[in-house]
């Protein structure tokens, strides 16, 4: 592959996915939601940990001391506004770490299983069906417990959970890949296991690879919210956006939104990350799209 | 086949026998014991404690503990819960139905609402009506249930007051489970028709909580299947041969469509638990997921152990099931593992 | 906002046939928090479960309804108590008689026997019941009475010995607990008969004034009154415990008429319970304290300077308002203020940061330090939202120049790690067993309950011992409560806790009730009660 067709099949895959209008939609709301992760202590009015005396879950646009609330306070007083741009930074860096871990990990278990095959392969794709047999959040919650909740933890669990999804992908593709004729030619010219595994392969399996770990942001973040609405996940005072509507579920008749708005900020982020994922996919696959 | 399939199994027995070392080592790595909280704020002596722990058995070495809890486990006996005293295996019986029942109301929710959706969505491909499903079920998809669940219950039985905010029914009945399944042991015990109805109300919030998910899968995996199948030639051939595109569509494509269909409905089992976890802690739903939740937190080790062992065998039973049913219909499948 | 849950008109449909149906027989409808662990109050540590079993058993002594004081029960009159404080004489009713039920037939009445069978069975390795469904006897080793039992002697059928091996002063009170509870020998010597000892915990057979009919797991438990009941019959014929976990719900019961008390009403329906012409509100001080341990082993919290600023830097008043919305009042002692022996002469340590920061700076922390504050993991009277407590406490630590950050574990790892002294700070609470001031300050705060574990501040100091175990060996009142007000004045000053608040206990019931009394003990007894129309 020389450098002018690269350039030039980024330029159509580019070109194709401007215009999936889904992907580039979910594309500019992860982006909007990093920019917001990104810049918190800029856009934030308070910290997200600030606790202003005896004003009790205030009501949105309101006023108390000469600070002012466009969101309301939580129950024992912060600025919600504040803790949920706060939140997308727990968010989004949950989904990051899960998915580096869970896919060097279950990659690099995949690429072993599906390059060397045999006895690797079997041993690899058991330790697959054990994790497949548990219920993920189940098995989750059991690791959590073990560890002890907290923010590390969760991502830890989670990656866990998320394995699978990485090594069955890495492993089929593998297999299909490594018996085509470039892989052989490598093969004949005397190219080491790990050269023909990391360089050889590794790059012709990166689409589908790239697409799961966009649909893997999702899942992470939707179960790391549910650990934390069970009360497993994010040490406090962290915004985490699942233990905020956990812990607003007393007042859901009072002040509903505590618990409206976590929800949402966690739906529209997993509905960005599985448009773009979806949209990736058809972009680096025109055979389903057409 | 009959090789292909001894050799599934022979793998899985092998991914089962993890599982039981899983189930059995992970929670007793886990700080504290049953003990400790039963006992609360409240303390014994370290020699009162070790005698209560003999007492339950858990002072054995673990390596005997586990090869008992195989022994027994092979005989049917997973043990006996040690908050309630009770056998697990009547325990987890006793609240499977009301599991299964909100499963099975959750998958024909989303299989009756699913399936014409994502028929229509193929036949009328890139229409309004296209986008529209493949959004909305895009967006079942990444719904946090949990939060779907409150906003259900704010709207219809906080603000609106249709239905109920939890439970399984009246308590005002007094029905004593048969079958465990309430819509039909409302019949059973002669209640009949307006304690069905009760029966059904407390249904249809938690059924949606739990189906959005299976709903949003099955959308999507009828229509694609729907696409590769209108592209066969057969279909071609039919439309050809002049049949009208109603019974194109009835008879030829949806058969065949339906069959990866129907393997995601299995495939769904695991993720029902996951689901009812969740759906069950909202709506308090005597189900398996909150109890086993509960037993986690209450570190009740045989509940644990034991429920997860029947629940990953189940997922093994049904992954066996539709593995065969590939086999069977799909030979080219056999080759490949 | 005023909210209606479950309205609609099916259900009223259901509920006017369900009272066609059992028009003569008079019920009474109690909407309980939830399922109980089994029917034996012997093995059980919690609430709900002796809320349960109350109805169906008996104690030889039992606190007067809604008071701490210990009144006889199935004991014909208090014991009688030799000198040295180590012999308890008990005289038994005669007519007291075991339920007779479908499972069970009695064939005598109550007798000493049947005190032996209880006791023994927890405390006697060799009992053929001992480890029958477990064998923990929570409450019962906790106590400690496998070693303050001695031994228990029948004199006569009617007469029972209990010999100590220490003079105890609160040995009465624990004989009131649910753990005392009375069970019948014959049912146990029945069930070995037919191979099914595991039932005697969930088949109960008492002496009390309902008898246990049926129980649907997560639903309803079912009892039909005694008409034998030795005290005299209930005026219910039925009495029905409608299992309702959410607290919103159990509200929505109680205003449609589905039941005619409800147990732990949610805080946020308080007000709109109390504005309901058709309900009533029933509150007291619950005998109980949250509070925050510092643990003296570590450092610096083994200096009592850091553990006064402390005491100074949180304000509780803002935790009343926010956690406990309203319904606590500050605590300054280890006891809440109804139990007898409180010092009323304690003044608090009052919110006042830069007194904090003073007595901080004299302790040679100028800048402050980091810690760890431990937040509690689960809903406790004592304290309904740890987490949210600890972020205030947080704030309001950060406000003196001390860095804490919030370590959260679930719940069984929280006690096993506390126990053990891993944590700096951490938030604990106590609620009384028995009424006496031993079991709040002996059982939390002595050496004997460093070494258990309950102690979690770990603060072991002789001077107070002193004073607990003086006053555990006199059975004269006045001078128990002097040692016990002088032990107050020493936790005072030495401050090992922060003693945060104490809560009320409220129940909510319909207006027809008659004859309730709120239990210091946060359980629910109808004994007693009626309906009005």
């Amino acid at each position: 592959m020389n450098d002018t067709t690269e350039t030039s099949s980024l330029k159509e895959f580019s070109l194709q996915f401007i215009h999936h209008k889904g992907a580039l939609l979910g594309f500019i709301i992860i982006a909007f939601f990093m920019l917001v992760a990104l810049c918190a202590n800029l856009l934030a009015p308070y910290a997200s940990d600030t606790i202003f005396q005896n004003a009790f879950r205030l009501p949105p646009f309101s006023e108390y001391t000469h600070n002012y609330f466009i969101l309301g306070t939580d129950d024992v007083g912060r600025d919600l506004l504040s803790r949920l741009i706060y939140g997308s930074r727990i968010s989004l860096g949950i989904g990051f770490f899960t998915v580096v871990l869970s896919l060097s990990i279950g990659g690099i278990l995949g690429l072993a299983a599906g390059y060397f095959g045999g006895s690797i392969d079997s041993l690899i794709m058991r330790i697959n069906d054990i994790i497949m047999a548990l219920p993920s959040v189940l098995f989750a919650i059991v690791i959590i417990s073990v560890l002890g909740p907290s923010l590390a933890n969760t991502i830890i669990a989670v990656s866990v959970a998320e394995l699978p999804h990485f090594m069955r992908l890495m492993r089929a593709q593998v297999m299909a890949e490594k018996n085509k004729n470039y892989v052989i030619i490598s093969r004949t010219m005397g190219a080491s296991h790990l050269r023909q595994m990391f360089t050889t392969i590794l790059p012709n399996c990166l689409a589908p690879i790239i697409v799961q770990s966009a649909l893997g942001f999702s899942d992470a973040i939707l179960c790391a919210a549910a650990l934390g609405f069970l009360g497993l996940g994010a040490e406090p005072p962290i915004p985490e956006w699942g233990t905020m509507l956990s812990d607003a579920r007393p007042f859901i008749e009072s002040s509903p939104i505590l618990v409206t708005l976590p929800g949402l900020c966690i739906f529209i982020t997993v509905l960005a990350f599985n448009i773009f994922g979806d949209g990736l996919r058809d972009t680096f696959d025109p055979k389903l799209k057409r | 086949m009959f090789r292909y399939l001894s050799q599934r199994i022979v793998v899985l027995l092998i991914a089962f026998f993890g599982i039981t070392i899983i189930a059995f080592s992970l929670i007793r790595l886990a700080p504290g014991d049953p003990i400790t909280l039963l006992l609360g704020e409240r303390s014994v002596s370290e020699e009162l404690r070790k005698e209560m722990t003999a007492n339950l058995g858990f002072d054995k070495p673990l390596i005997t503990q586990y090869f008992l809890f195989i022994y027994q486990g092979l005989q049917g006996d997973l043990g006996t819960s040690v908050i309630t005293k009770r056998p697990v295996v009547d325990e987890f019986f006793q609240r499977l139905p009301a599991t299964l029942e909100l499963g099975i109301i959750a998958l024909l929710f989303a299989i009756t609402v699913g399936m014409p959706f994502g028929i229509c969505a193929a036949v009328k491909r890139n229409s309004f009506f296209d986008y529209f499903t493949s959004f909305t079920s895009l967006a079942g998809y990444s719904m946090p249930i949990f939060w779907w669940g409150l906003v259900l219950i704010i709207i219809f039985s906080v603000h609106i007051h249709i239905l109920p905010v939890s439970g399984r029914m009246n308590l005002m009945y007094d029905i004593e489970p048969i079958t465990g399944f309430m819509l039909i042991d409302v019949w059973l015990r002669g209640e009949g028709m307006p304690a069905f109805i009760d029966v059904l109300k407390h249904l249809i919030l938690p059924g949606i909580v739990m189906g959005t998910l299976p709903l949003a899968v099955i959308t999507r995996m009828t229509r694609s299947s729907m696409l590769e199948i209108l592209k066969e030639d057969y279909i071609r051939t039919a439309h050809a041969k002049g049949l009208t595109n109603m019974r194109v569509i009835g008879i030829h494509a949806l058969r065949n469509a339906l069959i990866p269909v129907i393997t995601v409905i299995g495939l769904a089992f695991g993720s029902i638990i996951t689901g009812a976890i969740l759906t069950e802690t909202i709506f308090s739903w005597p189900g398996i997921g909150r109890w086993l939740v509960l037993s986690v937190t209450q570190r009740d080790y045989p509940v644990i152990q034991g429920g997860i062992v029947i629940i990953a065998s189940m997922i093994i039973m049904i992954n066996i099931l539709v593995d065969t049913t590939y086999a069977i219909v799909n030979p080219k499948m056999r080759k490949q593992t | 906002m005023k909210i209606k849950l479950l309205l609609s008109a099916s259900f009223i449909v259901c509920i006017s046939s369900f009272i066609s149906l059992h028009a003569k027989d008079k019920t009474f409808i109690y909407c309980s928090e939830g399922s109980p662990s089994s029917f034996n109050p012997q093995l059980a540590t919690d609430g709900t479960t002796f809320n349960a079993t109350i109805p169906v058993y008996d104690k030889l002594v039992d606190f007067k309804v809604g008071t701490t004081l210990v009144e006889p029960s199935l004991a014909k009159e208090k014991p009688k108590i030799s000198v040295d404080g180590l012999t308890y004489t008990f005289y038994l009713r005669n007519d007291v008689h075991w339920h007779t039920t479908k499972y069970f037939k009695p064939t005598r009445n109550f007798n000493a026997d049947d005190v032996l069978f209880t006791f023994d069975r927890q405390r006697k390795k060799d009992h053929p019941y001992h480890l029958v469904n477990g064998g923990t006897y929570e409450y019962f080793n906790s106590m400690g009475m496998g070693e303050l039992i001695k031994d228990i002697i029948k004199v006569d059928d009617y007469t029972v010995k209990f010999i100590l091996t220490k003079p105890e002063a609160p040995f009465l009170a624990n004989l009131a607990m649910d753990f005392a509870s009375i069970l019948s020998k014959e049912y146990g010597d029945y069930l070995i008969k037919i191979g099914k000892k595991e039932h005697i915990d969930t088949e109960p057979i008492g002496t009390g004034p309902f008898i246990f009919k049926r129980y649907t797991k997560d639903t309803i438990i079912r009892y039909e009154v005694n008409k034998d009941y030795f005290e005299g019959r209930s005026p219910f014929d039925q009495l029905v415990f409608s299992i309702t976990p959410d607290a919103s719900v159990r509200y929505q019961k109680l205003k449609v008429g589905e039941c005619h008390f409800a147990a732990y009403p949610s805080p946020t329906d308080l007000n709109a319970i109390k504005k309901d012409k058709n309900l009533r509100v029933m509150e007291q001080e619950g005998l109980n304290v949250g509070y925050l341990a510092m643990n003296v082993d570590k450092k610096p919290f083994d200096n009592r300077l850091i553990r006064q600023a402390i005491n100074h830097a949180l304000d509780k008043k803002s935790y009343i308002t926010a956690i406990y919305l309203g319904n606590a009042r500050v605590a300054k002692n280890p006891i809440p203020p109804s139990m007898w022996s409180y010092n009323d002469e304690i003044k608090d340590y009052e919110y006042n940061p830069e007194r904090a920061k003073k007595l901080l700076k004299e302790a040679g922390y100028p800048k402050g330090f980091e810690t760890k504050l431990w937040v509690l993991p689960v809903s406790r009277p004592y304290n309904p939202q740890g987490k949210k407590m600890g972020e205030m406490m947080q704030s309001d630590l950060a406000k003196i120049g001390i860095k804490a950050t919030l370590v959260q574990y679930d719940w069984p790892t929280y006690l096993e790690k506390s126990k053990n002294g891993e944590h700096e700070l951490l938030q604990m609470g106590w609620t009384g067993d028995n009424g006496d001031p031993d079991n709040f300050l002996y059982t939390n705060l002595s050496c004997d309950a460093k070494t258990g574990g309950a102690n979690r501040a770990r603060w072991c100091n002789t001077q107070f011992d002193e004073k607990l175990i003086a006053a555990k060996k006199t059975d004269k009142l006045d001078k128990r409560i002097v040692e016990y007000k002088e032990a107050q004045k020493i936790f005072h000053d030495e401050a090992p806790w922060v003693t945060l608040a104490h809560s009320k206990v409220s129940v909510a019931m319909s207006n027809k009730v008659v004859g309730y009394k709120i239990d210091p003990f946060g359980r629910d007894r109808f004994y007693g009660v009626d309906l009005q129309e």
